[in-house]
């Protein structure tokens, strides 16, 4: 028999449920902190630059750039406003892959491809490549994600549930 | 206070894995079948805590509430938290999945430590429930720093200075946190006491 009586306790229980997911309607950024370097070759120097999703610069952040076998070729430190720029290595024969530690166990890398680097020699620019690249990276979380998200945590306890009363009655039925 | 891919050495990630495992397991196998519903809702906004940022001074923080998570779940809280980090990782990109083991036992670990030392206090008069409750919030963030400085000290080999750098960082969080859950254990209490854990006791 289907019991449309609710009693107090499904009450407060729906009365918490509310509570806690107005926490969605407050008007905040849906952005955390993760971290992010992007990288451009512009007549023969490599600039990067470095930040977190809440839009702020990574300060001395530690930079690697490392070569296809990952050989460190040279290490910096990211400015007040996150950039960091070098000149291209001679005789540089492959991509890059530049390593942002952001310190906190935060890290980011970005792959910067052999043929922007050669067009960089010849005085172009890759920079509109560059963040368009990361343009796409950056992907902030939207509404949709944190409803699916909630549902599937519900949807997990639910089975959770459903599985510890199977195991009950089994139990129960047993004595 | 999620650490990315590749921070962390295999050994400390497969150990982290392995707690993760062992505390979930505890924390299902304990999960009273009345309060799934609360689990998942703790887990929900676990999950949707670290969007919530707050501008302080020049700095942005985001919350973290595995103070309250735990507090009022116990071992559940295991569980609970690996389900939200998890969806964390595959629908915010934070973390990663290699180091989800050990991001769980830094929240995780601490939640169930201020269950066992600060929820006992929940039962005494509002003041010393609202006190008790901002020390666990507070001291859940605080515990949670000091477990990532743990694990970051294997790759940056100097403990002390990473932890007090964690530390400063976090020092909003742990205010707020602490006030955040002072007030929301309250409120429960007063409205919801059987959210909050073993109720016999109140009556």
């Amino acid at each position: 028999m289907i019991s449309i009586v609710i009693s107090g306790t499904k009450i407060k229980r729906i009365a918490l449920m509310i509570l806690l997911f107005s926490i969605l309607l407050f008007p905040v950024n849906l952005l955390a902190h993760k971290v992010y370097v992007f990288a451009w070759a512009e007549n023969g120097t490599i600039f990067t630059e470095s930040k977190f999703s809440s839009s702020k610069w990574v300060k001395n952040g530690k930079i690697f750039i490392q070569d296809e076998k990952g050989k460190v070729l040279l290490t910096g430190v990211t400015h007040n406003n996150g950039t960091f720029s070098f000149k291209i290595p001679e005789n540089l024969q492959s991509h890059l892959i530049i390593k942002l530690d952001a310190g906190m166990g935060h890290k980011a890398e970005w792959k910067l491809d052999f043929d922007e680097i050669t067009q960089a020699n010849k005085g172009e620019s890759s920079k509109a490549t560059a963040e368009k690249k990361q343009e796409e990276k950056i992907k902030d979380p939207s509404i949709v994600n944190v409803i699916v998200g909630i549902l599937i945590i519900f949807v997990f306890f639910l089975f959770i549930a459903f599985y510890n009363k199977k195991l009950l009655n089994n139990k129960n039925d047993r004595k | 206070m999620h650490i990315s891919e590749g921070v962390l050495s295999g050994q400390i990630m497969a150990a982290g894995g392995v707690l993760a495992i062992a505390g979930t397991a505890i924390g299902l196998k304990n999960i009273d079948y009345d309060k799934i519903v609360n689990i998942a809702i703790l887990s929900s906004a676990f999950f949707v805590a670290s969007l919530i940022h707050v501008n302080i001074g020049p700095s942005s923080v985001h919350l973290i509430l595995n103070g309250i998570v735990g507090i009022l779940l116990g071992w559940a809280a295991f569980p609970a938290i690996l389900v939200a980090l998890l969806l964390q990782v595959v629908f915010f990109q934070y973390g990663g999945l290699t180091p989800l083991g050990v991001n769980t036992v830094i929240m995780a670990v601490p939640a169930i430590f201020v269950y066992y030392v600060f929820s006992p206090f929940i039962w005494k008069s509002y003041k010393i429930t609202f006190t008790a409750s901002f020390f666990a919030g507070a001291f859940s963030v605080f515990f949670s720093a000091i477990l990532l400085g743990s694990a970051l000290y294997l790759t940056e080999k100097n403990f002390l200075e990473v932890t007090i750098l964690i530390l400063g960082a976090h020092l909003p969080v742990i205010i707020i946190e602490g006030i955040i859950t002072g007030f929301c254990v309250t409120f429960f209490k007063k409205v919801y006491p059987e959210i909050l854990p073993n109720l016999q006791k109140l009556e």
